[in-house]
């Protein structure tokens, strides 16, 4: 176990290596010069010249790789373009309503995807199955963007059950409550994908483990099937489970840019579409990183947690 | 000396064609049998269809802006599916968008299958130090979820229909290139090849003759279940207002334009996401049914 945890922890730094490296790049090979821009087009050369001096822009790349990841290291991502505050902790306060939202997502999924998912397999190739399966199909080829615009349409124009947008109301105290009402359609929104994504694999799981010998073997001792199906077949099914928790956080974060752009959800999404429309570079490139190293460490942790699950994983 | 001075690798390559054609024939008629992939394929070619023949169709301009006319429910005399915002007629603009919309889904899935089968190729086939540098590539790409990944892109390249499709095809590189090369392994252990090698073909000859046809089922079953997603990946950058930019539109900006009025007419806003909807599970159900028909070792994994 020790040599494969070294092993996945030593492959993420590389990887983050890279990661930080692409985000440095991506920043560089921007069109347009990044001075200009900040100073407007009203700027004299000699300001844009000396500017480009103070923030060290006229230094070998290399040179500015290192300060940058360093200065990165001590939580200095520099300051944005547009809101002239650092990037850090405005990236974090968006992160949080992401986490959220996504969040809330992953619960809605997870416990309908494994319902449905269980229920077609137990009826394997019946009506239901077949309805279910139509489902996850159509789920999956909706646009989040699309489906979060009818629910807009359908729960707050015309049924006014739900808010609209945004995380609180824009007056009063926010409370648990507001928040709640706030969250329901967009992490419903968001869930859609991955839930439709669960189903299927669970159903395939199952089926494969209801196939097994030991399943005959539990039915043939007398274990009643109600038993065999929860017990036996799906307590297997979510060793493999595990293996779905990196795609789905993919899944989720990347859904989160269109559902917080169609709610007007305050998070780390919405904010990058925004930025990168309004060209405040800092906001991007600090905004991927950050992502790019939660989704990195969300896989090391879905391995090291498949790991400790299952040992055949660990030993080869 | 050729390789067919070997009486075992003429065997083999007869043995071979004959039940390559056996096994050919049995996919398209399981395929046949699937009624949702044939629903599927239906739906693919009359789009692609409209979208080819729309310049020839007696359509309404789809930039004719008509401010006396905006906004008209479905069923309108002269816009059977209503008319947007500026008075377009719906129709038009949907027809003309699903142009724009398969084109750039059908050059980025070119593009990233190319680069993405030759990375895969390379890598499975060589093995070794070329793997490992070309897996920790993919690995890097893999470690930004998709979309991201493509927003990314397009702030370094700039908002732009061309530039979308470019960081969509770049995005999708990884998918490609770690399915293509671990069906690349599947194939490499295969007696066929080994036979190949001791007739003294060369890698090249061995990549174009021996692995690239055994690929080519799982490689349609990738391609067919990609393209669904790069066309709703198309709709949702130019949603956000970093791909189509006016007056090109493609699904994603008629629904980014019906978006500001959706509290009076929700239609502009409902017909592009059904064809964006129709579109992508009839290409996700042909890609299903593909799968199941051609490559059953596929089923559920991937996205």
């Amino acid at each position: 176990m020790r040599r494969y945890v070294t092993q996945r922890l030593l492959s993420a730094v590389i990887v983050l290596f890279g990661v930080s490296i692409m985000v440095f790049m991506v920043l560089h090979l921007t069109p347009g010069d990044p001075v200009e821009i900040m100073l407007g087009p009203t700027a004299r050369p000699g300001d844009i010249e000396r500017l480009r001096a103070e923030l060290g822009l006229t230094d070998p790349l290399p040179v500015q790789y290192v300060r940058w990841v360093s200065r990165a290291l001590q939580g200095d991502l520099g300051r944005s373009i547009q809101l002239n505050r650092p990037v850090l902790p405005e990236l974090l306060s968006r992160f949080q309503a992401t986490l959220i939202l996504a969040v809330a997502a992953a619960i809605i999924a997870f416990s309908l995807g494994l319902l449905l998912g269980v229920i077609s397999a137990v009826n394997h190739n019946r009506l239901v199955d077949r309805v279910v399966a139509g489902f996850a199909m159509l789920a999956v080829s909706m646009p989040a963007f699309w489906v979060g615009m009818i629910g807009i349409v359908v729960f707050a124009v015309n049924l006014r059950w739900l808010p609209a947008s945004g995380m609180y109301p824009p007056q009063g105290t926010p409370s648990w409550g507001k928040l709640l009402a706030h969250l329901v359609m967009p992490a419903a929104t968001l869930a859609l994908v991955p839930m439709a994504v669960i189903a299927r694999f669970t159903r395939s799981q199952m089926l494969e483990v209801l196939s097994q010998e030991f399943v005959l073997t539990a039915r043939a001792k007398g274990v009643p099937r109600a038993r065999v199906i929860i017990d036996h077949a799906f307590g297997n099914t979510l060793v493999a489970l595990i293996t779905l928790l990196g795609l789905e956080a993919g899944i989720l974060l990347a859904g989160a840019v269109y559902v917080e752009t169609v709610f007007a959800w305050p998070g780390i999404g919405s904010l990058m579409v925004e930025a990168i429309l309004k060209r405040d570079f800092p906001i991007v490139q600090g905004g991927v990183l950050v992502i790019a190293t939660s989704y990195v460490l969300i896989n090391l942790l879905t391995d090291l947690l498949h790991a400790a699950a299952d040992p055949r994983i660990r030993v080869t | 000396m050729s390789e067919f001075s070997s009486p075992t690798a003429v065997t083999n390559q007869v043995t071979d064609t004959y039940a390559g054609r056996r096994a050919a024939a049995m996919p398209i008629a399981r395929l046949a049998r699937n009624r949702m992939a044939m629903l599927g394929l239906a739906v693919i070619v009359v789009v692609t269809l409209l979208a080819l023949l729309a310049p020839v169709l007696p359509l309404a301009d789809p930039n004719a802006i008509n401010t006396t006319a905006r906004l008209k429910p479905p069923g309108s005399p002269g816009a059977i599916l209503g008319t947007d915002q500026l008075g377009r007629d719906i129709l038009s603009r949907l027809i003309w968008g699903a142009r724009v919309s398969l084109l750039v889904a059908v050059v980025a899935a070119s593009i990233a299958l190319s680069v993405g089968t030759l990375i895969g190729v390379l890598a499975g086939y060589f093995g070794g130090l070329v793997d490992n540098v070309f897996m920790r590539l993919i690995d890097v790409l893999l470690a930004f979820p998709y979309v991201l990944l493509a927003i990314a892109l397009v702030s370094a390249l700039g908002p732009g229909l061309i530039n979308a499709m470019i960081a969509i095809a770049i995005v999708n590189i990884s998918f490609y290139a770690r399915n293509v090369r671990s069906a690349v392994l599947s194939v490499k252990s295969m007696e066929y090849i080994d036979a190949a090698r001791a007739a003294g073909a060369g890698h090249l000859r061995i990549i174009a003759l021996d692995i690239l046809p055994n690929i080519i089922a799982p490689i349609v079953v990738l391609v067919s279940l990609n393209i669904g997603w790069m066309v709703t990946e198309t709709a949702g950058l130019s949603f956000v207002g970093l791909g189509a930019q006016p007056p090109t539109s493609d699904w994603g900006s008629m629904l980014a334009d019906g978006r500001r009025f959706i509290l009076v007419a929700p239609h502009a806003i409902m017909m592009p996401g059904i064809a964006i909807v129709l579109l992508v599970f009839a290409f996700n159900s042909l890609g299903d049914g593909l799968r199941d028909a051609l490559d059953p070792r596929l089923r559920e994994g991937g996205r």
